[in-house]
C-alpha cells in the first residue's frame, strides 16, 4: 500500500476543466464541502457533476459558475432549508442544463459504469417525460428473448468521485459509518476516487474488521485529513444538526451573487473549514 | 378530555392508516410526515417494515425525532439490518415494496405529477423544481403509491400540469393523494384523480375551491376525526412537534 495523504489544494487540483465529478453523501449529509470550497476557488469551468441528491458541494460549484452539467434526482436541502439555491439559480439562468434521472436512474448509471458496461437498465420510470426530454441519457430497449420492453440508461464514469467518510487510513481505506447513499458504488464507477476524512485511524482497524471497509486503498488517488468536512451540513456520528446560521448567510450569498464574499468571511472567522 | 388537533395532526394519522399489517413501507428525504405517520402506526401496534434512504431498516420509534430532517440518525438508530439506498431501488423493482410515501408539487385531473419545472422549457425553466427523487422509478413498481401534499390550493391542484415526472396508472393497485382538505384516488377505469373522501374539518366546497379541476364525485365521504388514543400516541411519539415542520 502506498501513503495517499496530501492537503486539500493538492487534491482539488487534480480536478481540471469539463471533467465529471461525483461528491458523496445526500443532500446536507456527508457532503464533502470543504473540498468544494477549495475548488471553487480554483474557478474550474464546463465541470459535470452526478449524484442521486447532490449535496452542498454540488450546489457550491453552481452557484460559483464551475458547473455546466448536473445528473440528479433530487436538489434539495430538505424541508428546514429548502430548494437547492445555486442549481436553481444556474438552471434558470439556462447556464446550467438539468439531467434529472429519478436518483434510482444516476445509481443505475453509475452502476453501469461500475461494471464497465456502456448503460444499464432502469425499472419503473414508465409514463415520465424525463425519457423523452433527455435522449442523450435515456433510452428503452426490448430484449429479443421475451419481447418485454425497459428503460436504460447511459453509463456515468466520473473522472474523479470525492467521498467524506469518517475514518480512513493513509493508504486510502475507508470506512462510512451509518448511511452510505450511493457511495460505495460511485468509488466503483469513478477513474480516480478521493477521500476526505473527519479521522486518520490505524490500519489495523481495517484489518480488524474488513467487512467494515467501504472503499479500499487501491481505488484510492488521495486522502486529506479535513475535520468537520461536510460542515455545515451534518455528518453521522460526528455532527446531527445543520448549522443553522451559515446555511443561511450561504443561501443568502447565493441568491446575492455573493459566493466567494461568504468563503473569504467565513474561512477568516475559522467558521467555514 | 378532548385532544386538539389540526391539519398536521390530520394528515399524520390519515398516513398512517395507509398502512397495513404485513406491509414493506418507504419513505425518502424530506418527509417528515410520513417518518411521523410510521411511527405512529408502529406505536398503534401494526407489525410492518420500515425502509429508508439512510440505509435503517426499522429504526427504534421510540427515539423521537429532534429535526425535520428524514435522513438524520433518529431514522438510522436502532434498526435491524443497514439495508441501502441503491438495495431500496432495486427492492422496489422486484414489486416487494407496498407503499412509497412520496410528495409532489402539482397534481393534475388525470393523475400526472410534476416535480420538475413551472414555466418556461426544461433547459430554461422559469421555475426549476427539486426533481422527482425516486418517483419516476418508484411509482410504475410500486404496489401502493401513496403521495402527501401539504398545501392543497390552485397553484398545485391544477387541470394540467406543465412536465409529467411520473404519473399514476389505473392498472395500478391504488395511487392516492392525500392532503390536509381530502383524499383522491386513481380511478381504476377512467384514470382520473376522483375525490374519495374529505378530511374532518374541511367541506367539499372547501376541497371544491382550492382544486382546478371539476370535482365529480359530490358525495364523497367525510372522514372521522382521529380518534383520541391516535392524537395521545402522536404526541408521545412525536413530543417535538416535527409533524409541524411542513406547515410553515
Amino acid at each position: 500500500m502506498r501513503e495517499k495523504l496530501t492537503t486539500l489544494a493538492k487534491a482539488a487540483e487534480k480536478i481540471q476543466d469539463g471533467m465529471l465529478i461525483a461528491s458523496g453523501g445526500n443532500s446536507l449529509v456527508r457532503s464533502p464541502v470543504a473540498f468544494g470550497i477549495e475548488l471553487a476557488k480554483l474557478k474550474r469551468k464546463n465541470l459535470k457533476h452526478c449524484a442521486a441528491a447532490p449535496g452542498l458541494l454540488a450546489d457550491i460549484l453552481c452557484a460559483d459558475g464551475a458547473i455546466d452539467t448536473i445528473y440528479f434526482g433530487f436538489t434539495s436541502f430538505e424541508t428546514e432549508y429548502g430548494l437547492a439555491a445555486g442549481m436553481r439559480k444556474g438552471v434558470q439562468a439556462g447556464e446550467i442544463r438539468p439531467v434529472e434521472g429519478a436518483c434510482a436512474a444516476i445509481i443505475e448509471a453509475l452502476k453501469a459504469g461500475a461494471k464497465g458496461v456502456p448503460f444499464h437498465p432502469v425499472a419503473g420510470m414508465w409514463g415520465s417525460d424525463l425519457i423523452e426530454a433527455n435522449p442523450d441519457f435515456y433510452f428503452v430497449a426490448e430484449s429479443p428473448i421475451d419481447k418485454v420492453k425497459v428503460v436504460c440508461v447511459k453509463a456515468l464514469v466520473p473522472d474523479y468521485a470525492i467521498v467524506h467518510v469518517q475514518e480512513a487510513d493513509v493508504y486510502g481505506n475507508a470506512r462510512i459509518l451509518g448511511p452510505e447513499f450511493q457511495d460505495k458504488i460511485m468509488s466503483r464507477a469513478a477513474k480516480h476516487t478521493i477521500i476526505t476524512t473527519e479521522r486518520i485511524v490505524d490500519t489495523q482497524s481495517f484489518i480488524d474488521r474488513p467487512k467494515e471497509t467501504t472503499i479500499p486503498h487501491f481505488l484510492v488517488d488521495a486522502v486529506v485529513h479535513v475535520p468537520k468536512g461536510a460542515k455545515p451540513g451534518t455528518c453521522y456520528n460526528e455532527y446531527e444538526f445543520p448549522d443553522a446560521f451559515l446555511m443561511s448567510a450561504y443561501l443568502s450569498a447565493v441568491k446575492e451573487d455573493g459566493l466567494p464574499e461568504f468563503i473569504v468571511k467565513y474561512q477568516k472567522k475559522g467558521v467555514l473549514i | 378530555m378532548t385532544v386538539e388537533f389540526g391539519y398536521p395532526e390530520i394528515l399524520a394519522v390519515a398516513l398512517s392508516r395507509e398502512i397495513r399489517e404485513g406491509d414493506v413501507v418507504f419513505h425518502g428525504l424530506a418527509s417528515p410526515l410520513p417518518m411521523t405517520a410510521m411511527k405512529l402506526a408502529k406505536a398503534i401496534g401494526k407489525e410492518f417494515t420500515i425502509v429508508n434512504l439512510t440505509g435503517g431498516v426499522d429504526p427504534d420509534f421510540r427515539n423521537p425525532a429532534v429535526t425535520s430532517s428524514t435522513l438524520s440518525a433518529n431514522q438510522y438508530v436502532g434498526s435491524v439490518a443497514h439495508f441501502g439506498l441503491d438495495e431500496i431501488f432495486d427492492l422496489a423493482g422486484t414489486g416487494k415494496v407496498d407503499i412509497a410515501f412520496l410528495s409532489l408539487v402539482q397534481l393534475d385531473r388525470k393523475g400526472h405529477v410534476n416535480m420538475s419545472h413551472i414555466g418556461g422549457t426544461l433547459e430554461k425553466p422559469k421555475i426549476r423544481l427539486p426533481g422527482g427523487a425516486g418517483t419516476a422509478m418508484l411509482t410504475p413498481v410500486t404496489k401502493r403509491t401513496t403521495i402527501w401534499k401539504t398545501n392543497h390550493d390552485i397553484r398545485s391542484f391544477v387541470d394540467e400540469v406543465d412536465f409529467v415526472t411520473t404519473t399514476g396508472n389505473p392498472k395500478m393497485e391504488s395511487f392516492r393523494v392525500l392532503t390536509p382538505l381530502a383524499i383522491f384516488e386513481m380511478n381504476g377505469t377512467t384514470g382520473d384523480m376522483d375525490l374519495v373522501a374529505i378530511m374532518p374539518g374541511s367541506t367539499f366546497e372547501d376541497v371544491q375551491k382550492n382544486t382546478g379541476w371539476t370535482i365529480k364525485q359530490l358525495n364523497a365521504p367525510k372522514l372521522p376525526n382521529p380518534s383520541e388514543e391516535e392524537l395521545l400516541l402522536l404526541q408521545t411519539i412525536d413530543p417535538h412537534n416535527i409533524r409541524k415542520s411542513e406547515f410553515k
